[in-house]
């Protein structure tokens, strides 16, 4: 594997959340992996070396891609048996990635029932970027005939193009305005919906850039802030080490060259949000430890 | 001066400066319509009638559509399929676009052609780590090489047909075959020299991982445009009308300019596009471009140049077939290669009739010897044809930089090879011919 390899995927991924949501980007990673495994031609024996290569590399992107990272790490510890004991084909691994399907469609499936809960009559709520709660949460309440209006914050054009869509698409009422823009809103605005790409050990999320600014704006204003999570999602690496990429080039203005930076995700503390909803339901904060550590038992 | 020296002098200033770049086409091709007509070298009224109708009108409605295939987001599914089909493999993107792009520029127009599949050869290769550099290049020149086979596959042949009165089945006929020769020894010789760029993949994982990574990408990028398959219809439906007509065209006695607008305007009629909407997809600097060069190269004419030029360059050679047949396709070649083959085919039209009328027995060898050193030609260097200089500007948008010699080393090559095998087959037809 070289850094090139890396990079390219690195990119692609990023690339990819930018658009999808991270069950979605999760979802197209295990397809990728499946149909490479069809296509790979090799020597049973070298079948296992070649699909911990590929692990390494889903494991080690930047930024590190949940819930994909966390069934890595399971696909390892259930293929080490097989390998040991010469069992391993392509059909065992393909069962293997099925299950992961299954258990993405699952909890996504029991997150939106549990979530859309928290969307009431009379809502106007915040939303900042692609994830699980925009992709199906929200266009479930209104298959539901709740009457609520959506504020978007306007990001990249590529991922707020991408809400319009599913907003339009949907038949939801919304209003956009700029990130900055805000400010002129929280006597209006009931809730802000965020998700998150991983909560970390440390008990940090890993959400898309400008998220922090716009949680910490709602802190201060009292508006409740609604996490929406899967507990694949919980990483057992600490905030510090979720390969967030810091982007640095030189760019010009006017003839003035300077230094441009930019990192791939925020990151917020768990702290700030109110509530937090994952596919069992809301747990508490002080219910996190607990959860996390039943969850990366199995890693 | 005499109006003989000024239009010289206009037409290669003009001619300098679309080489060179150095202003618009259109505008350089009107300016020296402008300086003719003001300096009383030609009136507006003799201008007009140096116009060719024929070739403008064929341009025109192949340029509406194609423009509404386009807009259909037709070329668009179909490089995207391309990609699909590909599964990441080097030698099959190398095969599989280059056939796309090949009959894309035979029946539709390549500078749309590269328009569409550089973009996604770039992100689909680059993706790949591969250095999409190669693949560019060999996009770019197999446009000219697919554009070769047919009347509306390249401007020289557009205007040859037009022009001359040459029908489009007698284009598929004369320059189809040698078209298919070249096509896979191009192929075979861009891979065979660069062999590290086409390793296959199907033993790397990770490759095979990134490619569905890639295409997915890819799906979502191209794909989310608007796709109006009503409209994709109408247009392939009235595209292939005009394939119909173009080869029953000795049947019914329609002329191919004639059959493009009206195919173009029914189309625009039935699909209830936007009038407006039609026209921007129009390529209006181009048709002024012709229209310029027409009316310079008539004022060459009328001055007696063009006939001097044929008295003294091309009659010189004697009229052993086999030489004067392969000098003409040899400097058609060597000169679009250096120099924009769109207004150097306008210049040969004149010269070439001059010689058909010295030697009558040469029958239409000499149009598919212009045709295919015009065409292939234009492969030598990026200047030589639209759509390289369109593949270039694209391929450094997408930070893939190609410089005149990068072009040229690869270029030159592949149109020497094509120009030697467009000579043996130019001296199989002498043989059969005559």
């Amino acid at each position: 594997m070289s850094s090139i390899e890396q990079h390219t995927i690195d990119k692609l991924f990023r690339d990819l959340i930018r658009v999808y949501s991270t069950s979605a980007t999760s979802m197209i990673g295990l397809d990728s992996i499946q149909t490479a495994i069809e296509e790979l031609v090799c020597k049973e024996d070298d079948l296992g070396g070649a699909i911990m290569m590929l692990s390494d590399i889903v494991k080690n992107t930047q930024p590190r891609m949940f819930p994909l990272d966390n069934l890595m790490l399971i696909l390892d510890k259930e293929i080490k048996p097989l390998i040991e004991n010469k069992q391993l084909d392509k059909e065992s691994v393909y069962t293997i990635l099925d299950t992961f399907r299954s258990r993405l469609e699952s909890d996504l499936e029991a997150l939106v029932q549990s979530g859309v809960e928290w969307i009431q009559d009379g809502d106007y709520i915040v939303i900042h970027s692609i994830e699980e709660n925009i992709e199906h949460l929200i266009p479930e309440a209104k298959k539901r005939g709740i009457d609520f209006k959506i504020l978007v914050l306007k990001q990249d054009i590529v991922t707020t193009g991408k809400i319009l869509n599913i907003l339009n698409d949907n038949k939801i009422d919304f209003e956009v305005i700029p990130e900055f823009d805000l400010v002129h809103y929280f006597d209006k605005i009931t809730k802000l919906f965020i998700g998150t790409q991983a909560l970390t050990n440390d008990n940090f999320l890993v959400c898309d850039p400008g998220t922090s600014n716009i949680v910490s704006e709602c802190h201060i204003h009292k508006i409740p802030i609604i996490l929406f999570l899967k507990t694949l999602k919980f990483s057992h690496y600490p905030a510090a080490d979720q390969n967030i990429r810091k982007h640095n080039f030189q760019d010009e203005y006017e003839g003035v060259e300077y230094s441009f930076s930019i990192h791939s995700n925020d990151i917020i503390k768990l702290e700030l949000i109110n509530h937090i909803i994952t596919e069992r339901g809301e747990i508490s904060k002080n219910d996190v430890t607990v959860l996390r550590e039943q969850v990366v038992a199995e890693y | 001066m005499d109006g003989m020296l000024i239009s010289i002098i206009v037409f290669l200033v003009v001619y300098a400066a679309i080489t060179f770049e150095l202003v618009n086409k259109a505008v350089a091709a009107f300016s020296g319509v402008a300086v003719l007509i003001l300096l009383h070298v030609i009136d507006e009224h003799h201008a007009i009638e140096f116009i060719d109708f024929e070739t403008i009108m064929l341009l025109f409605g192949m340029m509406i559509i194609v423009g509404v295939l386009k807009h259909s987001g037709l070329f668009t599914i179909i490089s995207v399929r391309i990609s699909e089909l590909t599964r990441g493999n080097p030698v099959k993107i190398l095969i599989l676009f280059s056939v796309v792009t090949a009959l894309m520029s035979a029946f539709l127009d390549n500078v749309t052609t590269v328009l569409i599949i550089i973009p996604i050869i770039i992100e689909l290769t680059r993706g790949l780590g591969l250095d999409p550099k190669k693949y560019v290049l060999s996009q770019a020149i197999i446009s000219n090489i697919g554009g070769t086979a047919t009347l509306i596959g390249d401007p020289p042949n557009v205007i040859i047909g037009s022009k001359v009165g040459l029908t489009f089945n007698q284009f598929l006929f004369n320059l189809a075959p040698p078209v298919i020769i070249i096509f896979p020894i191009v192929l075979a010789f861009i891979w065979a020299t660069n062999r590290n760029q086409f390793k296959p993949i199907h033993t790397n994982i990770i490759k095979l991982f990134t490619v569905n990574l890639l295409l997915e990408k890819i799906r979502h990028d191209f794909l989310s445009i608007k796709i109006d398959y009503s409209l994709m219809k109408k247009g392939l439906f009235f595209l292939m009308i005009a394939i119909l007509l173009f080869i029953t065209q000795t049947i019914t006695g329609l002329a191919p300019g004639v059959i493009a607008i009206s195919a173009g305007i029914f189309l625009v009629l039935v699909s209830g596009m936007n009038l407006e909407q039609a026209m921007e997809e129009v390529e209006w600097s181009t048709l002024m471009f012709f229209v310029g060069l027409f009316i310079l190269v008539g004022a060459l004419e009328e001055y007696g140049v063009i006939e001097w030029i044929a008295h003294n360059v091309f009659l010189n050679v004697g009229d052993n077939p086999y030489v004067v047949v392969l000098v003409v396709e040899w400097v058609a070649g060597i000169a679009s290669g250096f120099l924009d083959n769109i207004p150097f085919t306008i210049t040969m039209i004149p010269i070439i009739e001059i010689m058909n009328d010295a030697n009558p027995q040469f029958q239409n060898l000499l149009w598919w010897a212009l045709a295919l050193g015009a065409c292939l030609g234009g492969n030598i260097t990026i200047i030589g044809a639209s759509a390289n200089i369109v593949s270039i500007g694209i391929a450094k948008k997408y930070g893939v930089k190609i410089s005149f010699l990068d072009f040229m080393k690869f270029g030159a090559v592949i149109s020497l090879i094509s120009l030697i095998i467009a000579s043996l087959y130019l001296i199989l037809c002498i043989n059969i011919t005559m």
